[in-house]
């Protein structure tokens, strides 16, 4: 049992680490553009 | 196969770095957070339907009230079966709303609309919802708000993200919006469906008993749980359930009273802003609500739960009163205090899981949870109700501006108050609901059957 939940958490930590870049990319992407929305209040 | 989903099979093992676990969090919820999006879409469907925008309003609420309800009555299913289960099944009820909608769209069927997005999709937002919380409060017993909040922040983020996306794909599919409905609604559910499916794969729960290297739970008098545990049907029988239904029920009530009506109401405050500009102050809401999520829940770990809510209800009836008395005054006053009333909003979402932690323990906080969401569901409903119906009646006696808003502004001042009181009544629970010393949720129960091992895993707290 311990090895093979061994050789699924590292299988794992990629995935993890990938989808940290994913969520992370995503939000940042987001808020750049709320941002940029926001800006609008300011300029408009 | 599908053994692979059960809880049992989701427990990490010794030495695995906790901070893995967020990105699972945050992909579910960036992924449903994109029903607060839905209105990108409301232009091509009327048209698509020739509809009325009551009538495409109702998918929003029927999805919202579906969100409460799954979120209440799958919480204790989601507690058995652990993360993973339910993050899957919370993948393929959204994704499946998103193609049974598209079915409805090509089909020319609203009702298959209400069905597939509102019906089956609100089931994938409750479960999706409450999924990794109460993982993430066992992950991180030393910072539950800064954890709580890292996921709920997700649900504010996905808006952002889906908005942009969704007006894109609009564009990209077809030459107008209303043709490029279906393809821009698959697209989106397949990408929902990855990106969660992701998630669930990455989720892990940690081993019973584990805590942080070198942390141990600090002792005050303030504290609201003195080491009791209570499992979620008897949490609904205590006083403090309720009150912290009440609490949440004010607090999200009186954020959709400036959420709602946002733009308009900075045009009729300030006839010189432009359109462009009212939607500039939506935009700027949206990200307070985010930062609000992160940012005050992630102060309520130091200053506690209690105060941080007399500082969204207390301080948030006064800056209400402000808004409604002095801010026809000064553009930079109003929009200072409608930015600090939307982070307390986000907040307030992100705060009440670690509250309910202090208050129940951990021991079904997730069921507990979902429970208390009915609250949200229901604000959803009272607080545009509210803030429409004096609208509508002060428009009728021929008021304008910023008279319009008033009323309902003093309105949402009472409503707070209430809250505040509810908030100062919660007190740790009575003795007699908690769960017996050495009792164990079924689903721990299961897990030291099938993996008696890594109960040893990491540090153990001794309670």
């Amino acid at each position: 049992m311990n090895a093979s939940t061994d050789q699924e958490t590292r299988r794992h930590y990629p995935l993890a680490i990938a989808l940290w870049l994913i969520v992370g990319g995503g939000l940042v992407y987001g808020i750049s553009q709320t941002v940029i929305k926001a800006t609008a209040l300011f300029t408009g | 196969m599908l053994s692979v989903l059960d809880r049992s099979r989701t427990v990490a093992p010794a030495g695995y770095n906790r901070w893995l676990v967020p990105p699972a969090a945050l992909a579910v919820h960036l992924s449903i957070g994109q029903v607060y999006a839905l209105s990108v879409f409301k232009d091509a469907l009327r048209d698509r339907f020739d509809a009325s925008h009551t009538q495409i309003g109702v998918i929003f609420s029927i999805a919202i009230v579906m969100l409460g309800l799954s979120a209440a009555f799958g919480g204790r299913w989601m507690e058995r079966n652990g993360p993973r289960k339910t993050m899957v099944v919370a993948a393929l009820a959204w994704s499946s709303g998103f193609a049974v909608g598209s079915l409805g769209i090509y089909t020319e069927q609203l009702w298959l609309v209400y069905v597939g997005y509102g019906f089956i999709g609100g089931i994938g937002l409750g479960l999706g919802y409450i999924s990794p919380v109460s993982t993430l409060i066992k992950w991180f017993p030393d910072r539950p708000g800064l954890a709580t909040g890292l996921a709920i922040m997700g649900f504010g983020g996905g808006a952002m993200l889906a908005s942009p996306l969704s007006s894109f794909l609009l564009q990209a599919y077809a030459a107008t919006p209303a043709e490029a409905l279906v393809p821009a609604w698959l697209t989106m559910g397949a990408i929902y469906l990855v990106l969660m499916m992701m998630g669930a794969v990455v989720v892990k729960v940690p081993p019973k008993g584990w805590a942080p290297e070198g942390w141990t739970p600090k002792e005050s008098k303030h504290r609201l749980n003195t080491g009791g545990q209570v499992n979620a049907k008897n949490a609904v029988k205590t006083r403090s359930f309720w009150l912290l239904w009440i609490v949440l029920f004010t607090n999200v009530t009186a954020g959709i009273g400036i959420l709602e009506n946002a733009s308009p109401m900075i045009q009729d405050y300030f006839p010189t802003i432009t359109a462009a500009a009212a939607a500039g102050f939506v935009g700027l809401l949206s990200l307070a609500n985010m930062a609000g999520r992160i940012g005050w829940s992630s102060l309520s770990d130091v200053i506690g739960r209690k105060p941080t809510y007399i500082m969204y209800l207390g301080l948030g009836a006064i800056l209400y009163t402000g808004v409604a008395l002095y801010g026809p005054a000064s553009i930079v006053l109003f929009v200072v205090f409608a930015v600090f009333i939307l982070s307390f909003y986000g907040g307030g979402f992100a705060t009440i899981p670690a509250y309910l932690k202090d208050v129940f323990g951990e021991f079904e906080v997730g069921a507990i949870h979902g429970r208390l969401l009915t609250a949200w569901s229901a604000a959803g409903i009272a607080g545009p109700l509210i803030i429409n119906s004096v609208l509508d009646y002060l428009e009728g006696t021929g008021a304008t501006g910023a008279e319009l808003y008033r009323p309902s502004l003093l309105i949402m001042v009472g409503i707070l108050v209430v809250g505040f009181i509810a908030n100062t009544l919660v007190r740790p629970i009575d003795a007699k609901y908690y769960e017996r010393h050495d009792a164990v949720p079924d689903h721990e129960r299961e897990e030291s059957a099938v993996a008696p091992e890594l109960a040893t895993a990491g540090k153990q707290v001794q309670s």
